[in-house]
């Protein structure tokens, strides 16, 4: 059946690699949110750190004007119906992050980004799981 | 990039590490602890060296971090250095009874994985690797669900640059059978 949990068809979620080591990640020029087009990844500041999260580990993202800035809030799956989480029930799993940007432009824009790589890459998958049964 | 005066070395150009972003300034290591301050001034980060709990080297894509583990206060990750800067700082350290433990960070890219409290710090870990972490002191409010645990960090103090995202909200899934999360 149509994908389910797992089996034969395509590449698990628990299986994502994003990156192989540190080197592999681009290096950023701002300490912002933002989109790595090509590992597919989102990457998050984390005290001075860009922490990649892959696009497939997020559930959605989406943007708030709040006077002057805006607000960028990133929701990551979870929980035990997700495969990851059924996999390693006793795994804690990053759930959502919000950071306030004092560009507006570029938090609308990534945010857009975002949900534009999760739909493709989503859909990718989709289909190759169903090629796959 | 250290110079030797006398029994501190210095090393120029670190970031250090915060919530909206990062700002330069120059480290300075004594036998009596390490002191980053900003360029300009501003801020002076002083650890003394009685309040080290461990010191880790890790390799990122904004260059070589060192984190500096304390017992009391902050944990204090300082960005930028080049990979040489390795064995100055190692001789540095010496004199304060510590070494610096190498450790990959994890960039897998995925959001499942291990939370411990250690000292006063946060380690999110995926695999056995750590991916961040997130100074305690920091945090301003803690709220705690069923299976959910959320840090909220204070806008106050936040010296965010205009081209930088700072972080305002952290949660966690915590399932009933996961371990470690005393918070």
């Amino acid at each position: 059946g149509g994908g389910g949990d797992g089996g034969r068809s395509g590449r698990r979620i628990s299986d994502l690699c994003a990156y192989k080591a540190p080197a592999d990640v681009p290096h950023a020029r701002d300490l912002a949110v933002q989109v790595d087009q090509r590992s597919e990844a989102v990457l998050a500041p984390i005290y001075g750190v860009m922490v990649p999260f892959h696009v497939l580990t997020v559930k959605g993202a989406t943007y708030s004007a709040d006077g002057d800035h805006a607000i960028i809030r990133l929701k990551f799956n979870f929980g035990p119906s997700w495969e990851p989480g059924a996999r390693h029930p006793a795994a804690i799993m990053l759930k959502e992050l919000s950071y306030r940007s004092s560009d507006t432009r570029h938090a609308a824009k990534v945010v857009q980004e975002i949900k534009v790589l999760r739909s493709s890459v989503s859909q990718r998958e989709k289909e190759k799981a169903e090629r796959a049964t | 990039m250290a110079a030797d005066g006398g029994a501190a070395v210095q090393f120029g150009n670190v970031l250090l590490g915060q919530r909206g972003g990062t700002s330069q300034g120059r480290l300075k290591i004594t036998p009596s602890g390490l002191t980053w301050r900003r360029d300009g001034g501003g801020k002076t980060v002083e650890v003394p060296q009685s309040d080290i709990q461990g010191l880790y080297w890790s390799k990122t894509a904004q260059g070589c971090q060192l984190s500096v583990q304390r017992n009391q206060e902050r944990l204090v990750q300082l960005t930028g250095f080049r990979e040489k800067d390795l064995a100055s700082l190692r001789e540095a350290i010496a004199p304060l009874g510590h070494s610096i433990e190498e450790q990959e960070l994890a960039v897998s890219g995925r959001n499942w994985g291990a939370a411990a409290v250690q000292g006063s710090t946060l380690v999110f870990s995926v695999g056995s690797k750590p991916a961040f972490c997130v100074p305690l002191k920091d945090v301003g409010g803690v709220q705690q669900a069923a299976q959910e645990v959320m840090l909220e960090f204070p806008m106050d103090d936040a010296a965010t640059g205009e081209r930088e995202d700072a972080l305002v909200e952290m949660s966690f899934y915590v399932p009933k059978e996961a371990e470690g999360f005393a918070g």
